[in-house]
């Protein structure tokens, strides 16, 4: 679905960003990526930080974009229209963190344990590209709003 | 051994492809009640040929009808003593395996085991459940996204991937790790392996 017929059905809404907001939700961004380090706490929990560390990361982009999600299914919604705000190139970076967002759903509501370590790593990994991406991106499309 | 199936696939085990293709579209939609025209699709056969193999499951036990207004319905009957073998099957070949192992394709080479666990492998899955997958080898949750992404789209259904390499998934299962300890002993359909690769594996 695109940005306009997401807009249209009401799940996502005009939104004007601020350097502030943005400002914080990096900073969440580096918080989760430090917790999902931590390796006393359990890999399903590790992966579940890192994963939201990814949704904030599309959150800024989608806001950086004068949008924001209005309703459920908001995680789904906002990794989706990726593609369109950040280009083509997103595409394989979606359906991944999408395969990541299921695995989430039933590792924190069904079933302990379900998480590799190795998905563990590759999600991290991903994650921080994805953060050394987003600053590239805001660098060039939205330097207003960086700090 | 092939770990595939061979090129005919399921339906070369049925004299008529239309029936095959029938049986599929029941056992792949146990709690939906066709009528013949809606069947015609998915038989890619004339109506002449789709009523003749509707008979002949209808005559099985496998499939029931019954009347509903001005038409006819057909839907699997789960009660059929054969039901959950044949779906298995179905969901190992054209329900669902064929169209993993092509999507898997490209990596097979680098897979020692695929298999399908959870609700849909026990049997009890409703059309919104996640397919849980088990994959071992050396892939990573980001290749395997890009190649079921597609099939995903297709069936409707979100897919729910565990990978393991082989060695942790050895070391896991010796330490008794809760959720492989699990998977070990729980229903699975393997679609890739099977399993004696799995308790080779575990070693």
């Amino acid at each position: 679905m695109s940005l306009q017929s997401l807009l249209a059905d009401g799940r996502i809404r005009p939104h004007r960003s601020s350097v502030r907001e943005v400002a914080d939700l990096l900073r969440v961004v580096e918080r989760d990526l430090a917790d999902a380090s931590v390796t006393q706490l359990s890999t399903d929990r590790r992966f579940a930080t890192a994963y939201n560390a990814a949704l904030l990361l599309a959150t800024i982009a989608l806001h950086a974009s004068g949008f924001r999600t209005a309703s459920t299914g908001h995680h789904w919604a906002t990794f989706h229209v990726l593609p369109e705000i950040l280009g083509p190139d997103a595409q394989a970076r979606v359906d991944y963190l999408d395969g990541c967002r299921a695995k989430r759903n039933v590792s924190d509501y069904d079933r302990a344990g379900a998480i590799s370590e190795q998905e563990l790593v590759e999600l991290t990994d991903e994650v921080r590209g994805f953060q050394r991406d987003t600053l590239e991106w805001l660098r060039t499309h939205h330097p207003a709003l960086l700090p | 051994m092939t770990k595939n199936i061979g090129q005919q696939g399921w339906e070369g085990l049925f004299a008529s492809p239309t029936l095959a293709r029938l049986l599929a579209r029941f056992l792949t939609h146990p709690d939906t009640a066709f009528y013949q025209r809606e069947l015609l699709g998915a038989a890619r056969a004339h109506l002449y040929t789709v009523q003749q193999a509707l008979r002949r499951l209808e005559r099985t036990g496998i499939v029931t009808k019954r009347p509903g207004g001005n038409r006819v319905y057909y839907q699997a009957n789960r009660a059929h003593p054969a039901f959950e073998d044949l779906r298995r099957v179905v969901l190992k070949t054209v329900g669902l395996g064929d169209a993993l192992r092509s999507a898997l394709a490209p990596v097979a080479d680098r897979i020692r085991v695929a298999a399908i666990y959870g609700s849909l492998a026990w049997g009890k899955d409703t059309p919104k459940s996640d397919i849980d997958l088990l994959l071992i080898g050396s892939l990573s949750l980001r290749e395997t996204a890009a190649l079921l992404g597609p099939v995903g789209r297709r069936v409707g259904r979100e897919f729910n991937v565990t990978a393991y390499p082989p060695e942790e998934f050895r070391q896991k299962a010796r330490s008794k790790h809760h959720f492989v300890s699990e998977l070990l002993v729980s229903e699975k359909i393997f679609l890739m392996g099977s399993a004696d690769v799995l308790t080779e594996l575990v070693g």
